[in-house]
């Protein structure tokens, strides 16, 4: 992914409609490729059981922190950054 | 006597069953079947995010596996056609990033630190949080990977010595977590542009938060592309480290 985004980053206008229209088809359905691994919990099914609580503290609590430190990093950056090359301009955007 | 010829005939029927299912031509039907099934659910339900058809797919064939006692190992004997496809899937999100690179103008920085940021929080919460609650190391390795999309999270599970099917399990249900809580949560915190939304929702929610991002705005989705590539990246680098040098 990062090789064919390098690739095509030199030459934008060049992605072939083949390759455009492969791709839309793929990410169109991009849930579908996850269900075989996600089966994967009936595999694992006695160890989630016997340690459901730390697993489900954690995912929650992980997803959430990522998603909020995330959001607000770039929220926060993005201001900054603004601010010190326009001041006017970000205070008249928000 | 009867009930014993009935149960005999009931044995060998049952055998038939089996090598049906072992074929990977209903592995895959299956799996194709349930995801159907799970779409039409939620156009039923007017795109509602819970109504996830990734999630309904997993339950119904999870469901059906444990009902006919078929291991997970026969059905992803079967299955592993389309898992194969979720490579070649994740490169095709680079199409997208390229469509709306003019976007990223003036933020570079912003968004290489926010995801690298998100990354890391992932990472380290998720260690920490198996550990404190008193989760075996095993599980809290596998949880490290968990931010990256599915096949990166079970090559890094693998090379810490994680339990990969359990990584790829926590990877989806991330995303199906973050594509159910994003809107909420950031709302609560009171960022209401596409572009933190949708690197936000990439970054602790991989491809199935991508495709929240997908369908509630086209710069969310193209932001959420871009920090799945980034974020893979960054996991596939930073957790091995981390578990290296994370006290046992």
């Amino acid at each position: 992914m990062v090789l064919l985004t390098l690739i095509l980053i030199r030459r934008p206008s060049a992605i072939p409609e083949s390759l455009a229209a492969s791709a839309r088809i793929l990410l169109q359905n991009l849930g579908l490729f996850f269900v075989p691994a996600g089966v994967g919990v009936v595999a694992n099914i006695g160890l989630i059981r016997q340690q459901w609580m730390p697993i489900c503290v954690a995912l929650i609590g992980s997803t959430c922190l990522s998603l909020l430190a995330t959001a607000c990093t770039v929220n926060f950056m993005r201001s900054r950054l603004q601010r010190r090359a326009n001041p006017q301009e970000a205070s008249a955007e928000k | 006597m009867h009930l014993a010829q009935q149960s005999m005939a009931g044995d060998s029927s049952w055998a038939v069953w089996q090598q049906i299912i072992a074929t990977p031509i209903f592995s895959i039907g299956l799996t194709l079947g349930s995801y159907e099934f799970g779409r039409r659910l939620q156009r039923l339900c007017r795109g509602n995010p819970i109504v996830n058809p990734v999630l309904i797919a997993i339950l119904l064939i999870g469901g059906f596996l444990h009902l006919t006692g078929t291991s997970y190992e026969v059905y992803f004997g079967g299955a592993q056609f389309i898992h194969f496809m979720l490579g070649p899937a994740t490169v095709a999100l680079a199409i997208p990033i390229i469509h709306n690179l003019e976007r990223l103008r003036g933020m570079r920085v912003a968004v290489l630190v926010g995801i690298m940021i998100g990354s890391l929080v992932s990472a380290v919460s998720g260690i920490e949080l198996v550990e404190l609650f008193g989760g075996s190391r095993a599980v809290a390795v596998s949880m490290a990977p968990k931010a990256a999309t599915t096949p990166i999270a079970i090559g890094v599970s693998q090379s810490v010595g994680g339990i990969p099917s359990l990584s790829a399990v926590l990877a989806i249900a991330s995303g199906i977590l973050a594509a159910v809580s994003l809107e909420f949560l950031l709302d609560l915190v009171k960022v209401k542009d596409w572009r933190p939304l949708g690197l936000a929702a990439g970054t602790a929610g991989s491809g199935i938060g991508a495709a929240r991002a997908i369908s509630l705005h086209e710069t969310a989705g193209a932001f959420a592309g871009l920090a799945v590539a980034l974020n893979g990246l960054t996991t596939a680098l930073l957790v091995p480290i981390l578990v290296h040098f994370w006290p046992k």
